[in-house]
């Protein structure tokens, strides 16, 4: 602890003595929204130019926020400007140790709005555009995805990054770079969300609507995040709109939706709300005519507030659930080894709250976050689950950014509560179902360095303790960008632990239940990422290339076990995970084309006890059922006659999973006194090597159809036509090798819909 | 520019119609030409031997009880060449599951080597090689003091492991009308030069006994040692008998082309007693034999029976 008080004094004391050191010169700071609406614009580039046309410049975050420090006195004209809007002029007349704070509101430009797609010019906005393991999605990218629902949804449009690996159309698990899904960070405006996704592969928590950006870190992430060892998924939603009430409501075989916003004090307090839930049993089932009894929804709600000209104030909430029987639909079931009628439910319910602030005083951006966040799981059959899992996590924080002409310093500290209760129902033989409370306290500094126009060198530490388990980390991390001309070469570094762990019993892939835990065998998971990238912009051609590699240490997986039954003991493992992620996009009105591949190789290297004697070697190297080596996406996009059509085709090789050479029964012959007319064997699956088969590959072609019509000068109707699995690929989604049965991947689905929005 | 979508979509949309007349083929049993699992016992102490034969198939339901076994069990004694085909019984077991049990009514040789053997119809064998123990000797030392600790080894002869060790205490309470009680004591000897040696800590045990003894103190009658000669085949893995490890195919078995384990045993025993100075020096009171009074033996007293003899 007394590191982490030094860190904080330290990050506390650099940022103020920063500060000082500004008095002879001034500082332009505020806020740039969307006139229309009220809502912020990221992007937006902010110059000052004076008589002699120097200029500084900054572009503004997802906030709207942007901050020019180290201004000489003077007279100065502030241009901001972005694609599709009217530029804005302001002249400022700057004095030594000004701090100016103002709000500025661009206005769509008419003559443009009608060609330019409107999108954040941030360096990683856009498919191709990593930077440094860094992409940016824009609810304009999620759209262009093919989906059996007339909105789009993040979850959709990841699966089409190389480097993430899905478990399909079902189950809601997402493997990025390597990572299983409990190591994936997901924050929902500051909120951290357990278990993110829903049942059904196409849908996330969190609806395109309300989502204004997205951040997606696949590794090599910065020091403001932790706790989790393989990336992070940055969601920063949409505050409403300040103007007029709006809203909109779809309908389609999957999902029903219902969004509406509006002020409730006109240019200062807005709400955003929207409400999903899922139709499959009403809708597709019909359609394929097949079991698919998959339940699902959310709901978001969010008050958004400007406080005064620096300071803002929101409340987000979440609330989700989810219900399905995965093992429902297995074909040529043999024999009935278990009750098969296994639900799986959860639900989050999570609320935070965020004070963004611009000190009077100090050329600086500090934001405070108190958050809640718990997830409820459970499984077994229906009214009587065997097993159940809460967890829960409160939240203080606050992270602030000092602007300084050739750095911004970055800090924060924060104080994290678990409530991690579980009954595990003999899932894992040395896991023990208890309750349980931890404490984390923890700080960050980070300095982002602009050694050049072209060169930034982002150096942070992060430091993290658990007192009552007598835990603590030092987590460095490094990050550089080097801009030639239109290209970027990009590398990263840090080091990462996770002491709070799920625990998924992977040998099925059936199996989602996820309980978390304090690291239960006493070693806490540990990854160090090493990434360099390159991209370029070719005119209306993005190309990016990204290596990375993950050394993973101490992570927890299941025993294998002979015994056809679900329990099993945890081992702990270590593992690699190394590839290549490769993109390419071609951008030009009414036209889109998105092609991406990835290459990648991940190896676990489990300490199981029976291993070296199942195999006469130290341990078993194998490759886990997330190991997907080649995977394809192509992703085109058109405008024909005000149709937009969307196709798309991804590709994926086999994934691992266990083979048997047989089964057979088994009696432990322990003693000489044993009658063997009276003992009975158990019976028994021989299994091959771990993990030495692999599934086979995985393709799909999706495709719709959409036309927009305009039915009031403030309503539009959008129609969808689209079909899921175009060519009716038999995707295989898990086999259970006990009895032989197969649950596929959802069969050729048409979908159609409608969505009428009010704006 | 104009793009050639009436050539890119047809070519799209062809391109997937031959991918997805690909069918991959999906292998999860790979199969082997294992035939069997076999699980059983040849014993120097019983008059029938007796194995369970579990055929490796290609599916977790073992299938028709009714439809009987393709296997033939036979021994051959390859010392003397005797060959002896073992005859089938299909059992029920308490859970309502069913094994094929096969038996045969011998008393193998002890020495003498066997091997047991199933074959399929099409000749596929599994099978499994052991050897039966010799019959035990056992020498038993005098007892040994070291800082009024006794201890007493006893030595064993033609034996090289020994499993389901345990050493029974025939103690009596000095409440009087007290029945001769046994108390019994698991143990663990080491093969070494030979021999096979056990040594009983007699003090530590007192303690034992007399923790385990109404009225917390008595006399001792006699002690008595058993336990199962086996072959140095049934060792498991990691030296405990832990099933969730044994359980993983491969361990613990001697069976040839094959899964399982079949072992080989001779039952050895042994009893004394210790003089009524030395039983008084380790921690218990003098016995006195036969305190009935009407002469005859407790049929459970090994002292008075005049002990047993390995």
């Amino acid at each position: 602890m007394n590191r982490l008080v030094l860190a904080l004094l330290l990050a506390l004391g650099a940022g103020l003595c920063a500060h000082r050191a500004e008095a002879q010169t001034a500082t332009i700071r505020g806020f740039v929204t969307d006139g229309a609406d009220g809502e912020p614009l990221e992007g937006v580039n902010v110059i000052l130019l004076n008589d002699q046309d120097l200029f500084l410049g900054a572009s503004t975050d997802g906030d709207g926020f942007f901050a020019i420090s180290k201004v000489q006195p003077g007279t100065y004209v502030l241009r901001a400007s972005y694609i599709g809007y009217i530029a804005v002029q302001d002249t400022l007349v700057l004095a030594g140790g000004d701090l100016l704070t103002r709000r500025y509101e661009l206005t769509a430009d008419e003559a443009q709005i009608d060609e330019v797609v409107v999108e954040a010019e941030r360096e990683t906005a856009g498919a191709a555009r990593v930077v440094a393991g860094q992409q940016t999605v824009r609810a304009s990218d999620i759209e262009l995805i093919p989906s059996p629902d007339v909105s789009g949804d993040i979850a959709n449009y990841l699966t089409t990054l190389p480097g993430v690996v899905s478990t399909g159309d079902r189950g809601g698990q997402l493997f990025i770079r390597g990572g299983e899904p409990t190591q994936n960070l997901v924050l929902l405006d500051g909120i951290p969300i357990y278990q993110p996704f829903h049942i059904v592969g196409f849908y996330s928590a969190f609806p395109s609507d309300i989502i204004n950006l997205a951040d997606v870190y696949a590794g090599g992430f910065e020091s403001k995040f932790g706790g989790r060892l393989s990336s992070v998924l940055d969601i920063s939603t949409r505050n409403g709109n300040k103007r007029r009430l709006g809203g909109a409501a779809s309908v389609a075989p999957f999902v029903s939706a219902l969004r509406l916003e509006g002020p409730i004090v006109r240019d200062k307090v807005s709400f955003l709300f929207s409400a999903r839930e899922s139709l499959i049993e009403q809708g597709a089932s019909q359609l394929v005519d097949q079991t698919l009894p998959y339940n699902f929804g959310d709901r978001f709600g969010k008050i958004h507030a400007n406080l005064s000209e620096s300071s803002q104030l929101s409340v987000t909430g979440l609330s989700t659930h989810d219900r399905a029987d995965l093992g429902a639909g297995i074909e040529d079931q043999l024999i009935d080894l278990e009750a098969t009628d296994q639900e799986v439910k959860w639900s989050n319910n999570a609320i935070g709250l965020r004070y963004l602030l611009l000190p009077v005083s100090l050329p600086m951006l500090a934001e405070i976050l108190i958050n809640g966040t718990q997830l409820d799981s459970e499984v077994g059959t229906p009214g009587n689950p065997e097993r159940r899992a809460m967890t829960r996590q409160v939240n203080v924080a606050v992270n602030a950014t000092s602007f300084m002409r050739r750095m911004d310093l970055n800090w924060g500290f924060f104080l994290n509560a678990y409530t991690l209760e579980n009954e595990l129902g003999n899932l894992f033989d040395n896991v023990t179902s208890d309750r349980e409370s931890l404490t984390e306290a923890g700080a960050y500094m980070q300095s982002d360095l602009r050694l050049s126009r072209d060169l930034n060198i982002v150096g942070g530490l992060r430091l993290q303790a658990f007192p009552s388990k007598g835990v603590s980390f030092i987590e460095p991390r490094l990050k550089g960008v080097w801009r030639y001309g239109a290209q970027r070469f990009s590398a990263a570094w840090g080091i990462y632990h996770q002491e709070i762990v799920g625990l998924t019993d992977r040998r099925d892939a059936g199996n989602i239940f996820t309980p978390w835990t304090a690291s239960p065998l006493g070693s806490v998971p540990e990854a160090m990422h090493a990434l360099v990238g390159w991209q370029g912009s070719f005119g209306a051609l993005d190309v990016s290339v990204e290596g990375f590699y993950k050394d993973l240490k101490n992570l927890y997986i299941s025993e294998w076990t002979a015994l056809p039954r679900s329990s099993t003991r945890l081992q702990q493992a270590d593992g690699t995970a190394q590839g290549l992620d490769f993109r390419m996009e071609v951008t030009r009105p009414g036209f889109h084309v998105l092609a991406s591949y990835g290459l990648a190789n991940v190896e676990y290297e489990a300490g199981q006890r029976t291993v070296p004697i199942w195999y006469g070697e130290e341990g078993a190297l194998f490759s886990p059922p997330h190991d997907r080596r080649h995977q394809l996406t192509l992703l085109l996009n058109v405008e024909i006659a005000g149709f937009r059509l969307n196709t798309q085709w991804q590709y994926g090789s086999g994934v691992p999973y266990n083979q048997a050479i047989g089964f057979d029964g088994y009696l432990l012959v322990s003693r000489p006194s044993i009658n063997i007319f009276e003992r009975e064997p158990f019976q028994r699956v021989i299994y091959d090597r771990p993990y030495g088969g692999r599934l086979p590959d995985y393709h799909r072609l999706d495709v719709s159809l959409e036309r927009d019509v305009r039915l009031h000068k403030h309503a539009m109707a959008t129609f969808q036509a689209g079909l899921i699995n175009g060519y009716d690929r038999t995707n295989l989604f898990y086999l259970d090798l006990f009895t032989l049965g197969r649950v596929n991947q959802l069969p050729l689905v048409p979908s159609f819909g409608v969505k009428v929005e009010i704006d | 520019m104009r793009y050639r979508w009436h050539l890119i979509l047809p070519l799209l949309f062809v391109g997937t119609l031959v991918l997805a007349a690909c069918e991959d083929e999906l292998t999860p049993i790979v199969g082997t030409e294992r035939p069997y699992s076999m699980y059983g016992l040849l014993t120097g102490e019983s008059d029938t031997q007796t194995v369970l034969v579990v055929p490796i198939r290609d599916e977790l339901d073992p299938g028709d009880p009714d439809a009987g076994i393709d296997a033939v069990v036979r021994s051959i004694d390859l010392t003397t060449g005797e060959t002896r085909v073992w005859r089938d019984s299909l059992v029920v077991f308490a859970n309502g599951n069913f094994g094929h049990v096969f038996f045969d009514l011998f008393r193998p040789t002890p020495t003498n080597d066997y091997r047991l053997e199933v074959t399929r119809s099409d000749g596929a064998t599994s099978y499994a090689e052991v050897r039966i123990p010799a019959d035990p000797v056992a020498v038993i030392e005098e007892p040994a003091a070291f800082n009024r600790l006794y201890t007493q080894e006893v030595v064993w002869s033609g034996i090289e492991e020994m499993i389901e060790l345990n050493v029974d205490y025939q103690v009596r309470s000095v409440i009087p009308g007290s029945p001769l009680t046994t108390i019994t004591i698991p143990y663990e000897g080491t093969y070494d030069d030979d021999k096979f040696r056990v040594r009983l800590a007699l003090t530590e045990d007192r303690f034992t006994v007399f923790d385990q003894l109404p009225g917390g103190n008595g006399s001792l009658s006699a002690i008595r040692m058993r336990g199962f000669a086996v072959d140095q085949q049934w060792d498991p893995p990691g030296g405990r008998f832990d099933f969730e490890t044994l359980v993983e195919p491969g361990l613990f078995s001697n069976v040839e082309n094959g899964f399982g384990f079949v072992g080989a045993s001779v039952e050895a025993r042994v009893s004394w007693f210790l003089s009524n100075e030395i039983a008084q020096l380790v921690g218990y009171e003098a016995f006195v034999p036969d305190t009935t009074g009407d002469g005859t033996c407790d049929p459970e007293d090994i002292r008075c029976n005049g002990g047993e003899t390995p």
